[in-house]
């Protein structure tokens, strides 16, 4: 029999439905009101979360496309045309003034007009490099703060280590003048001509990256007073080193340094010897074993000192090597995982070479005649205001049979800065010298993971995102535009242009005083000579100039060679971004839609749909009052 | 031979019976909208016959009315019950979960509600613009305003569950003065209907319906099991009157004939929480005669109120338990070892710090404060300091309880409010410990060159102190003591905040390492900004950092898919039940109408019969052998 069915139920049941049915209804209104799929992620866990993701990523390509890419953009683009203002100067200005010294350094016009527009297009090249993209330098690496070069003259102590290979030794013509350059009418009687022969002499040189380096006299410690040598001249000195980096084959807490006759192998035992270093010495064939040094002391054997200073550095230093030879490795103590002591040592030592000779000028002859002959073969000389390290014939064939890739270090002092010179920091390992906040004496050093590894050499590389793990690196570094080579180069033309006019100076002088007629017999004689001489210094000088210019214009190519692949490497990174760009542009338009497909509704389908849902509820409604209305009481009479 | 005027009283209880049916009938019309009520029919029977002594034999002597009766099967009141606990609970978790899918919405669009996802992108945007103008003071302004705003996300986020607790747990109270008033009105039912019905020849029909409505209500709150059983006499002889017991909450007696036990709300104290992110007062719920709990973590509790409970107290099957490892009696500690792996992480852990309660043993202590200890090959144990109060703890554990278990919390498998806010502080405690460590490493360095090396810039708000924490203990730290430090169990999501120096001055906050190297390098925010996306230095929950609202929201939407989808197949069952119960109960207006005409129509005949025989009579008497 069927279920027994009362009204109630039948009321019951079509309300239940009518109220489904306006679920429903109402579901599909806020779809076409909100114009979303769901109201709330129960609706569809899937399409919530996977609009989550999507909206993300969508942010991110907003992020690199809207922001990073454009910021990218505008720096690569400022880069770009501060490098090829560069190129203009190194064409238009430097080197066709190169040319023309080369061509015409005998016209004092032409001298005047090229050391002007030389001077000009270093200073212009210089603070090209300070170009700024919102106030952040964009040739300076991370140091956007800091400009390339100075923008005004300073006092600062800076302790410059340049890293170079024996490439950068170069040759240089020096043409001896004797006292020539100050001929007059009141000295020129003293002047013996035989002492000046006139000759020219191949010096080799590191010509360091900045001229005007650190020099003074050196103090009596009794006196205070500078000191003398035998000639009364006053000694000079200054804290510059130069030297060479060997592999120390270290094992561990051990480490093996050697100099010319001293090898030795070094331990530092933490655990039976702390604060000890011991050294296992073999100085020219005689073997010493077990040499305990403490911490902060040093043991002297012959003419050999060993040490072991307070900041961990082992020397070596070799009194019987011609020069003197100092060999020194850095080593620590540090504590290992388990709380135990460990040393280590670094995995290069270094040998530096005695300077011989401190000049604090280079206009006197005596400073570049101190490395030439073969007395001199093993001297170092250190001139100050010209910048170089002469080497004698000894010294250059040592470095010279070095490895090619063999690391030399000099490192040397400078204090006085000029307008427009480079900041070492964006090129060395530099120890400055500045004032802390509270006023004290601060020193910074910069760059310190040159020392480590030399290869990492200036790259301070800014990179933006531009996609999901896709980057693009915005800036080009100093280095691979400005050097200081270039400077230095013009620097040099300019210097042999004056001394070229100096001559000429000098050769007027005593041309006049010939013409003059106030001389004769022996004075004329005297002075012929000199004409003589000065005219043959004029001839070498204006060799010289030939042939240094002509390399200098070779340099130049360089120069501009490496300014222009740095545009190159610029240009096409900025031709990436335009296509990353352009990706991130598809990426946004392809992603939006997939946001869309997944959570937007359809509204022709949620039309049709309410429309059903509209004539179903009606029906319902009228079968719901049928019901409600009627009942066998309507009937009964 | 037959009586002869026994016609006369044949008639008679045919119009008595009619009289009867038709009374019911007005009754069951009267009642047609009522609540609860069954429809009723009138019993009635062939009068026993009288030998008549006569050729024809037996005579009929009309109709025995027995009483009116409610039509009701209880079969279908057992099933309705049933299926009606289950409802309660999933209405309960269905209203709840579609709470906390509002507080966890992200929406863009016209309807745009910031939530985790679009708050992170914005952080994120804002790292990532910074990166590109490190040194530039306004980027890191802008960036530490959004580190703040991701901060103050989870404050209100975690403020809001913390309310809702205190909303659910409100709403339990009000659940137990239900069940106490409803087990004292059924108890007076329960008297009144034996009343009526000693002697066993009424029913009461319409306080046995009453009586049934409130044992649906009941229903609801908890799940019921109702038992009736006849009260027999010293002599083993039924009385008429039943015993009417009711029990709740897997078969604890509520209702036991005339007598009821009644429910207390116990809120726990200050010193007794069981877990750290729960808000103060929530109740225990106690029997007041025997003091017991009701034990709402039974597997086959139901109910409303089960509802309730597991969305106050659902902590995903992760509360503190372990094993009795050691017992300091005269320092009063106990030393247990634990196994999960979510007590080994301290990212994890939601004991209360300090003020909180255990169970060793089965015996309830009260503890000041615990450390944490993990030893070399991985083994955790934790040692909990008893409180010397006595109003807290009388006595201290003893040696016996090793070897014992021990926990702080029960077991509730359910994703209720503490498994949310336990995601959202691992989430905070590991991204602000992995951040942390990026930023404050070794030579780190702000805008001003100053020395940032061990910096920490996400912490929480110390609410006694006034101060920050100092998160000095990391969250790999193999020992730490609740009070003693502060390390990342501190932190919450409701006191997560930026440091306060860095936002007092944006230009303290560290971008790179090596001072020297410049104020662009940005290789500290860069390390940051591959924290969000980057699985190896951080993962939540098998994703990377900025999935943390996908895992949160995957869960509140399943939560809460589910409690739809059983709500409406309990409703379902409900729907179906309640037709059943009304295909037999329920009164039906047509039926009624025709019950009307046919008992009217009986009736008539009863009382035309009446006017026939008296016509005999008349005749008989007054005309015949006249």
């Amino acid at each position: 029999m069927a279920m027994r069915i009362t009204t109630k139920m039948m009321q019951n049941t079509s309300l239940r439905n009518l109220n489904i049915n306006k679920s429903l209804q109402e579901k599909l209104t806020n779809q076409m009101s909100t114009g979303k799929k769901i109201t709330r992620p129960s609706d569809d866990p899937v399409i919530a979360i996977r609009s989550l993701k999507l909206n993300s990523s969508l942010d991110k390509i907003d992020q690199y496309y809207e922001k990073n890419a454009s910021d990218a953009e505008s720096w690569i683009d400022l880069t770009m045309s501060a490098i090829s203002t560069v190129n203009k100067i190194l064409t238009n200005d430097v080197r066709n003034n190169i040319i023309s010294a080369n061509n015409n350094y005998k016209e004092a016009e032409d001298r005047k007009a090229i050391i002007k527009n030389l001077q000009q297009a270093i200073a212009e090249i210089y603070s090209t490099g300070n170009a700024d993209s919102a106030g952040r330098t964009i040739f300076t690496g991370y140091r956007t703060d800091m400009p390339l070069s100075l923008k005004e003259d300073k006092t600062e102590k800076n302790v410059i280590t340049e890293q170079l290979t024996n490439a950068a030794i170069d040759k240089m013509t020096f043409v001896r003048t004797g006292d020539l350059k100050s001929i007059n009418e009141g000295n020129f009687r003293d002047k013996d001509t035989t002492e000046y022969k006139v000759n020219t002499e191949d010096i080799y040189r590191f010509r360091l990256a900045y001229d005007n380096v650190d020099i003074s006299p050196k103090l009596d410690p009794a006196t205070g007073e500078a000191m003398k040598d035998a000639d009364g001249n006053i000694i000079y000195e200054s804290n510059v080193e130069i030297g060479f980096m060997t592999d120390a084959k270290t094992d561990g807490n051990r480490a093996v340094i050697s100099t010319s006759s001293v090898s030795a192998t070094v331990t530092i035992d933490t655990v039976a010897l702390p604060n000890e270093a011991v050294f296992d010495m073999n100085i020219d064939g005689a073997i010493t074993s077990g040499v305990r040094v403490k911490k902060g002391t040093s043991t002297t054997m012959g003419n050999v000192t060993i040490s072991y200073d307070e900041d961990g550095t082992i020397k070596i230093v070799d009194g019987n090597a011609v020069p003197k030879e100092t060999a020194s490795i850095g080593s620590k103590v540090t504590k290992d995982a388990n709380g135990k002591s460990v040393a280590s040592f670094d995995e290069k030592f270094k040998t530096s070479l005695e300077i011989s000779n401190y000049y604090p000028t280079g206009s006197d002859d005596k400073a570049y005649l101190s490395v030439v002959g073969e007395d001199n073969a093993d001297k170092i000389t250190y001139i100050a205001d010209t910048g170089e390290l002469l080497l004698g014939a000894n010294i250059q064939k040592r470095l010279s049979e070095l490895s090619s890739d063999t690391e030399l270090r000099i490192t040397y002092e400078k204090t006085n800065w000029k307008k427009n010179d480079l900041d070492p920091v964006h090129y060395f390992y530099t120890e400055r010298t500045t004032k802390g906040k509270n006023g004290n004496d601060r020193v910074v050093n910069y760059n310190e993971n040159f020392l480590v590894d030399p290869s990492a050499n200036g790259k301070q590389i800014i990179e933006y995102d531009i996609g999901n793990n896709q980057s693009i690196r915005v800036n080009t570094t100093a280095d691979e535009v400005f050097t200081h080579d270039m400077g230095r180069d013009m620097h040099e033309v300019i210097e042999m242009l004056n001394e070229y006019d100096d001559l000429e100076g000098c050769l007027n002088t005593v041309k006049d005083m010939i013409k003059s007629e106030k001389y004769d017999g022996d004075d004329l004689k005297k002075l012929e000579e000199h004409q003589k001489a000065i005219e043959e210094t004029l001839t070498r000088v204006g060799d010289k100039i030939k042939k240094r210019t002509q390399e200098l214009i070779d340099d130049c190519d360089g120069y501009f060679e490496r300014a222009q692949l740095a545009e190159t490497d610029c240009g096409s990174r900025g031709s990436r971004l335009k296509l990353i760009q352009n990706r991130l542009e598809m990426q946004q338009t392809s992603f939006g839609e997939l946001v869309s497909e997944n959570e937007d509704a359809d509204y022709t389908d949620l039309v049709i749909q309410l429309k059903s849902i509209g004539m179903t509820y009606e029906a319902a409604l009228s079968s719901i009052s049928y019901v409600m209305q009627t009942s066998l009481l309507n009937f009964i009479r | 031979m037959a009586s002869t005027f026994m016609g006369l009283n044949i008639s008679y209880s045919g119009l008595v019976a009619s009289n009867a049916a038709l009374n019911t009938t007005a009754n069951n019309i009267a009642n047609v909208e009522t609540v609860g009520y069954s429809r009723q029919i009138v019993n009635q029977s062939a009068s026993a016959a009288m030998r008549a002594f006569a050729g024809y034999g037996c005579i009929g002597a009309g109709v025995d009315t027995l009483g009116a009766e409610r039509v009701r099967d209880i079969y279908y009141d057992e099933k309705y019950w049933n299926n009606n606990s289950k409802l309660g609970e999933y209405d309960k978790k269905q209203y709840y979960c579609a709470i906390i899918e509002d507080y966890l919405r992200d929406d863009r669009g016209t309807n745009e509600v910031k939530g985790f996802m679009t708050i992170f992108g914005e952080y994120q945007a804002a790292m990532e613009s910074f990166s590109t103008h490190t040194g530039e003071k306004d980027f890191a302004l802008e960036f530490v305003g959004k580190a703040g705003n991701l901060c103050e996300y989870f404050n209100i986020l975690y403020n809001n569950f913390q309310k809702m607790q205190t909303d659910v747990n409100d709403e339990i109270s009000i659940k137990v003065d239900e069940i106490n008033s409803i087990a004292k009105e059924v108890t007076l039912l329960n008297r009144q209907i034996n009343m009526i019905e000693v002697g066993g020849n009424t029913v009461a029909n319409d306080l046995r319906d009453k009586r049934d409505l409130l044992i649906d209500q009941l229903s609801a709150i908890v799940d019921v099991k109702c038992e009736e059983k006849p009260i027999t006499d010293d002599a083993g002889k039924e009385t008429g009157m039943m015993q009417y017991d009711v029990s709740i909450v897997g078969g604890q007696s509520l209702i036991n004939g005339y007598s009821y036990r009644q429910l207390e709300c116990v809120p726990r104290q200050s010193w007794q929480k069981v877990n750290q992110n729960d808000v103060e007062g929530l109740y225990d719920i106690i029997w007041t005669d025997s003091g017991h709990e009701l034990g709402l973590g039974a597997k086959n509790a139901r109910g409303e109120l089960e509802g309730l409970y597991e969305m106050r107290d659902g902590n995903n099957n992760e509360a503190f338990n372990g094993t009795v490892s050691g017992v300091d009696v005269e320092n009063r500690t106990v030393t247990i070892k634990v196994k999960d792996d979510y007590l080994k992480d301290i990212s994890k852990s939601t004991l209360p710090l300090t003020n909180g309660q255990i169970v060793v043993g089965g015996e309830k202590y009260y503890y000041d404060s615990f450390s944490y200890e993990k030893d070399a090959s991985g083994e955790v144990s934790y040692t909990f300091k008893l409180s010397e109060d006595l109003t807290k703890n009388l006595t201290t554990a003893r040696k016996n309880k090793i070897g014992q278990s021990a926990y702080v919390g029960e077991q509730i498998n359910y994703q209720g409010i503490p498994y949310y806010m336990e995601q959202m502080n691992e989430w905070v405690r590991d991204y602000a410990h992995h951040f942390n460590e990026i930023y404050g490493v070794d030579g780190a360095t702000d805008f001003n060159g100053d020395d940032r090396t061990g910096d920490i810039f996400f912490t929480g708000d110390d609410v006694s102190t006034g101060n920050q924490f100092d998160l000095n203990v990391s969250l790999y730290a193999t020992s730490y003591n609740s009070v003693d430090d502060a390390g990342y169990f501190k932190l919450t999501a409701g006191n997560f905040n930026v440091k306060k120096s860095v936002q007092n001055d944006a230009s303290t906050f560290a971008t790179h390492t090596i001072e020297s190297d410049g104020l662009s390098k940005y290789d500290i925010l860069k390390e940051l900004k591959d924290l969000s996306t980057n699985k190896d230095k951080m993962v939540f929950r098998g994703c990377d950092a900025q999935s943390f609202l996908i895992c949160l929201m995957g869960d509140s939407a399943l939560n809460a898919q589910s409690a739809n989808s059983f709500q409406e197949i309990y409703g379902n069952i409900e729907e179906s039940i309640a037709n059943s119960r009304f295909s037999i109960s329920g009164v039906d207006s047509d039926e009624e109408a025709a019950n009307m005409i046919k008992f009217q129509n009986a009736y008539n005949l009863a009382s035309k019969m009446i006017s026939v025989l008296n016509d005999c009579y008349d005749r008989l008497i007054t005309q015949t052998g006249v």
